[in-house]
């Protein structure tokens, strides 16, 4: 490889057989199996990824994994494209396209970097201070501006093609994190026989056993690592998650998990899901989400090349890359040197470390035996280098001398903070644990446990057996093991480690040292915001935008509180804290939407006779999740041609149209009868078996509900029928009705919607075709007269006969069970076609309707009474749902407007529902009188009507009034009618 | 009379029978025509309905009936009994008569469609949108469950270890219902069928 590579000869597991080819900005490397795109980014000499939110300050990686702060990139490309990626989790493939962003022209030549210039007037709470006047210039100006500079990467423009689903998950134990700790907590738990589900974000398990060498159980942690695994993934009852991040844990202890299916491809393989969003609902929650390394406090800590230790050993050990040339690690603990030692001994150069505790502790004793310079009593005061690092400024906390070291690297160890975000999520709140300087919080629950480093135990051996115990206390919960609960519990032990805090910043010092990274808040913001009042944990929060970035402050949150704590001169965990919230990381809205999107948003309901609608060329329509023809129109037709041509058809010979979408509710009883008469305004008890009659029912409020034909099968079996929109609502009106105001009465009903598909059959000519559709039942006037019911066959099928008219015409409802649909279609065309049988869809039954003046969805909009639709007669005196409250003052006034019709003067005009009435043509300040309804082109009228509610009502017929619709700037003289505009005498219907 | 001509909520799809020999694949198969019937314990008259069925109320447990057929107890007082298609019509007119005078029913038999799904990755697919725990120590081979999948209204009867699902849904969602079973079972090469004699 060429001299600028930083890979190592040996080390890490990765596959270096296997060379893989990647881009990023344009630039083209290679990487090997195994690499993630940070890794072979470094690996290939690479440090630069990104710009800073708000300054634009060149950044590199600071972490590994999902704590990454920094090294956001845009993936992919067109629809696939996705801004805001952490490289650190980013697994490298063949063919992988990265951009960097928030950048202009290019990377390393930023225009916007000169906000750094005007950085002085960038700190906490500039937004709120100077954007604050003139109020009008905010959404025109200002935030235009402010989202351009401060963007994060583009989203994709055109629609996700992946998609993305749901899984339900019930777990007896979740463990979550398979580092030492949760593997050990799985392999117990599901030696008991236990349900185990282990997750884990990275690809491979293990977790902080991949960063060092070591011996568990007397087998090196690999070998160790490898046959927990391997015994895991064999057994039936465990199921291990890879690629699994926990996001939340919510009431009842459900966790929310999202797993990239994936994302490890150039693109997800046939049938599967780009991600999978796990939906757990585990009986025992064991916690093994161990810890995250602390960054210090220091001028210039972004740079390039500044890291994590854990950060700088991990890139050694797991993808055998050298972080840099020269290391210098500052350390407050003994991780650093546990890191200088490992980085040496994978043959890299630390040329010292700098120790903040005064004495030297055993560990730093060792790097000192290894040729490695201690520094004592000693921080970095700041990172030297232009865009990357090039040296540091070391300076003594007691001495105050400076010493300037030359280095590519500075690799943080500021401690570990165990990972307690899911449990902060919860409620719990964090407590501060002086001897290891970090929070840690205790779950309340007893479905919880938290186990290993990620509540404070940092000793490998204790956590494995920490992880044994949580694993068979869960089992011995859930009545899987009887062994006896331990005496003690392993409980974390003091680390030497000095105090968190910001490193000296002598008077004079320029520079920034950031505190959150992602959001760019520095310590500075924070004494700032102090200065300013803003002294509240919860006030600073929200003014300087601490830890609110997606990374939620994994890395920013303690170190911010230190400067806190410094700024008001108290105690770190005086201070207070604020509360992470879910997501862990940042999800894909994909993951969340799963199956439900687009088309599939909701579930789509067929009627029987779907298959014959679209032979037929018909133009579906969405009537709640229903597809309903809409109209079918034929070659060169457009719609409103279409829909004239079906409804004149329908008045002049013969149409047919589905109306299967209608709720259909069987209801049964001795009391089905009384129980009709309290849920509908109109008479039941009466109604002789063989009849339908229409009925009209009230909201509890006393406005109109809904309207139907209900049919009296037998003397206690009725066949309520309601509209489409109101199918599901009026069972469950029924239902509240039945259990809880009238459970006296001895009725039942179930819906039997999709038990019978029906047709209107429509039209002079319905009864000669009729006679011919039914095997012999007399159709005749006399036999079945208007609203007369019957059952009898249709090809030997059972066939009910309702004659009933919505559209005005002589008219039958025909229902057959679901199944025969196809047939009762097809047999309805034969018979049809020596009358021309014209298929109609909901257009023109909706034109039909309107000139008939039969109210429908429009006209029971809730806001209107029966009387109000000129139904107030149908009141009868016994009792009903409704009864008084429609009889308050305001739902019985005069004044109130009720149900005309209307049609403009000028025969050119058009009239569109949600018009209002109006006295003249004035465009402005004029009282409404109402509103029109329903309009249609109708035929029959050869023009426009429609349907409306006038103040004064029907008494106002012949006067001449204006439609007014603003929106459209529309002015249409109208005049009022009567809301029946074809036979008014119902002689067609009982013809 | 012409013989009654019914067709499955499915039949659009024109699926092709089951191939002779068996697979350990996972498969789904329209079960056609069922009898299906909605049975409803008047006021006060759930127990003496149990007691004609020859039933015992265990929620969440279906009971085989005598005579043949299943009885699940889907809400209190309420059952849906669902036989053979072949049978249908005597069954029905069976309960109807035996019932009388403590259940009404409802005939049902074309208000659902009818879906089997088998093989090693039934409950894994069905857990993408199933709330409910399908494992076998949860709903066990014999047991149902009533929940939503894709939005959908669902009557999950476990026929078998293996596992095997029996499905019921409102016909009208049958064509939605089983595009989402096979999108949601593409990754587990999920082998489509119309019912055949291994369906039973």
């Amino acid at each position: 490889m060429a001299g600028s590579s930083f890979r190592l000869p040996s080390g890490g597991a990765i596959d270096r057989s296997s060379s893989l080819s990647f881009e990023f900005d344009g630039k083209s490397y290679r990487g090997f199996q195994g690499d993630t795109l940070a890794s072979a980014l470094m690996a290939n000499g690479v440090r630069l990824f990104g710009r800073s939110f708000k300054y634009h300050r060149p950044r590199g990686i600071i972490a590994l994994g999902s704590a990454e702060p920094n090294a956001l990139v845009e993936m992919r490309g067109d629809a696939r494209r996705e801004p805001n990626i952490q490289a650190t989790m980013v697994e490298l493939y063949d063919g992988l396209v990265a951009r960097s962003q928030n950048r202009f022209p290019s990377l390393r030549w930023d225009v916007m970097a000169v906000n750094q210039l005007a950085s002085p007037f960038l700190q906490a709470g500039f937004y709120y201070k100077t954007f604050m006047w003139p109020a009008s210039f905010w959404e025109p100006v200002y935030e235009k501006l402010i989202r351009r500079a401060a963007g994060l990467g583009r989203a994709a423009e055109a629609p996700d093609p992946d998609h993305y689903e749901h899984t339900h998950a019930h777990p007896d134990v979740l463990v979550i994190g398979a580092g030492a700790t949760g593997l050990s907590a799985a392999t117990k738990a599901a030696e008991t026989g236990a349900r185990v589900m282990v997750l884990d974000e990275h690809a491979a398990l293990g977790g902080w056993l991949n960063h060092e060498d070591g011996e568990i159980d007397g087998a090196p942690y690999k070998a160790w690592l490898d046959r927990q695994v391997s015994t895991l993934e064999t057994k039936e009852n465990v199921e291990v998650l890879k690629r699994t991040s926990a996001l939340g844990l919510y009431d009842d202890n459900m966790v929310l998990a999202l797993e990239r299916v994936s994302d490890h491809l150039p693109e997800p393989l046939a049938g599967c899901a780009r991600q999978r969003l796990w939906i757990i609902r585990p009986q025992k929650i064991i916690v093994a989400a161990g810890a995250i390394e602390r960054p210090l406090t220091f001028v210039n800590n972004d740079k390039p090349g500044v890291m994590l230790a854990s950060a700088a050993q991990g890139l050694a050990r797991c993808y055998g890359v050298a972080p840099g040339k020269r290391i210098i690690i500052a350390t407050n603990n003994d991780g650093g040197h546990r890191t200088a030692l490992t980085l040496q001994q994978a043959g890299i150069d630390v040329a010292a470390v700098a120790d903040a505790r005064e004495t030297l502790s055993l560990c730093a004793e060792e790097s000192q035996s290894a040729g490695i310079a201690v520094h004592t009593a000693t921080m970095p005061q700041k990172a030297l280098g232009g865009v990357e690092v090039s040296g540091v400024r070391l300076r003594g906390l007691t001495s105050e001398k400076t010493l300037d070291l030359d280095c590519d690297v500075i690799a943080m160890a500021g401690g570990l903070n165990p990972n307690i975000q899911l449990l902060s999520q919860g409620g719990k709140r964090p407590l501060w644990q002086e001897d290891i300087q970090a929070f840690t919080a205790e779950p309340s629950d007893d479905a919880i446990s938290t186990v290993g480093a990620c509540r404070g135990i940092y000793n490998l051996a204790a956590c494995v057996e920490d992880g044994r115990l949580a694993g068979e206390a869960a089992a011995r919960d859930l009545g899987l093991s009887s062994t006896a609960a331990p005496s003690v519990r392993i409980e974390p032990s003091a680390i030497d480690i000095a105090p968190v805090l910001e490193a000296p910043k002598p008077p004079g010092t320029r520079g920034k040292a950031f505190v959150d990274f992602q959001n760019d808040v520095t310590a500075g913001d924070i004494r700032l915001a102090v200065q300013e009042g803003y002294e509240s944990v919860e006030h600073l929060k929200r003014y300087t935008t601490l830890g609110m970035a997606t990374d939620q402050g994994k890395l920013a949150n303690v170190n911010g509180l230190a400067v806190l704590a410094d700024a008001r001169n108290e105690a770190l965990p005086d201070v207070g804290v604020t509360r992470f919230r879910p997501p862990y990381t940042p999800t894909s809205i994909g993951a969340f939407a799963g199956h439900h999107r687009g088309k599939t948003y909701q579930p789509i309901r067929r009627t029987a006779m779907h298959s014959a609608h679209e032979e037929c060329g018909a133009t579906f329509v969405e009537a709640g999740q229903w597809l309903r023809p809409r109209y079918y129109a034929r070659p060169g037709e457009d719609m409103l041609t279409a829909i004239k041509r079906e409804a004149t058809a329908v008045r002049a010979s013969l149409g047919v149209c589905d109306v299967s979408t209608l709720g259909k509710i069987d209801v049964f009883g001795p009391d089905a009868a009384e129980f009709l008469n309290r849920i509908y305004i109109n008479n039941w008890l009466k109604l002789p078996v063989g009849k339908a009659r229409y009925g009209v029912m009230l909201r509890e409020d006393g406005h109109l509900f809904d309207d139907g034909t209900t049919s009296r099968l037998s003397d206690d079996h009725f066949f309520v029928t309601c509209t489409t929109a109101n199918a599901g609502r009026v069972l469950a009106h029924m239902e509240h009705a039945s259990q809880v105001l009238f459970p006296e009465l001895d009725v039942v009903f179930c819906s039997a919607t999709e038990q019978w598909c029906g047709v209107a059959l429509a039209g002079p000519n319905s009864r000669a075709a009729l006679s011919k559709l039914v095997d012999g039942a007399d159709v005749s006037n006399d036999a079945l007269p208007f609203m007369g019911v019957t059952e009898t066959t249709i090809e030997g099928v059972p066939a009910r006969l309702f004659r009933i008219s919505f559209s005005g015409e002589l008219a039958y409802e025909i229902n057959v069970p679901w199944g025969a649909g196809n047939m009762l279609w097809r047999r309805i065309m034969e018979v049809g076609a020596e009358f021309d049988i014209t298929p109609y869809g909901t257009e023109a039954l909706s034109v039909l309707r309107i000139e008939k003046g039969h109210i429908a969805g429009s006209e029971i909009d809730g806001r209107t009474t029966a009387a109000d639709a000129g139904l107030g007669r149908m009141m009868a005196k016994k009792a009903f749902i409704g009864k008084a409250m429609a009889n308050r003052p305001g739902l019985t006034a005069a004044s109130r407007p009720a149900l005309v019709g209307v049609k403009p003067i000028s025969t050119h005009d058009r009239l569109r529902g949600g018009a209002h009435f109006v006295a003249a043509p004035k465009a402005r300040e004029q009282e409404s009188l109402g509103w029109v309804s329903s309009t249609a082109d109708s035929p029959a009228m050869k023009g426009w009507i429609g349907l409306g509610f006038l103040k004064g009502g029907t008494a106002r017929i012949g006067e001449r009034l204006f439609a007014t619709y603003p929106l459209k700037d529309e002015m249409v003289e109208i005049e009022i009618c009567s809301p029946i505009f074809v036979d008014p005498e119902g002689e067609r219907v009982r013809g | 009379m012409a013989k009654p001509i019914y067709s499955s909520p499915l039949s659009h799809l024109s699926l092709s029978p089951r191939p002779s020999e068996q697979t350990a694949e996972t498969s789904l198969a329209d079960l056609g025509r069922v009898g299906f019937f909605h049975v409803l314990a008047r006021k006060d008259k759930a127990a003496e309905t149990a007691v004609q069925m020859g039933v015992s109320i265990t929620p969440g447990q279906a009971a085989h009936l005598e005579g043949g057929g299943v009885a699940f107890p889907t809400a209190p007082g309420e059952w849906m009994i669902i036989c053979a298609a072949s049978t249908a019509n005597e069954e029905l007119s069976r309960w109807r008569v035996q019932l009388e005078g403590a259940a009404y029913i409802s005939d049902q038999s074309h208000g659902r469609a009818a879906l089997r799904l088998s093989g090693p990755y039934a409950a894994r697919l069905l857990a993408k949108e199933c709330t409910v725990d399908l494992h076998l120590s949860h709903l066990p081979t014999g047991s149902f469950a009533q929940t939503q999948l894709a939005g959908i209204g669902v009557l999950i009867h476990r026929i078998s270890d293996t596992p095997s699902f029996d499905l019921y849904c409102y016909s009208g969602f049958a064509d939605s219902f089983w595009h989402w079973l096979t999108d949601a079972g593409a990754e587990f090469g999920l082998q489509t069928y119309q019912k055949d004699q291994a369906d039973g």
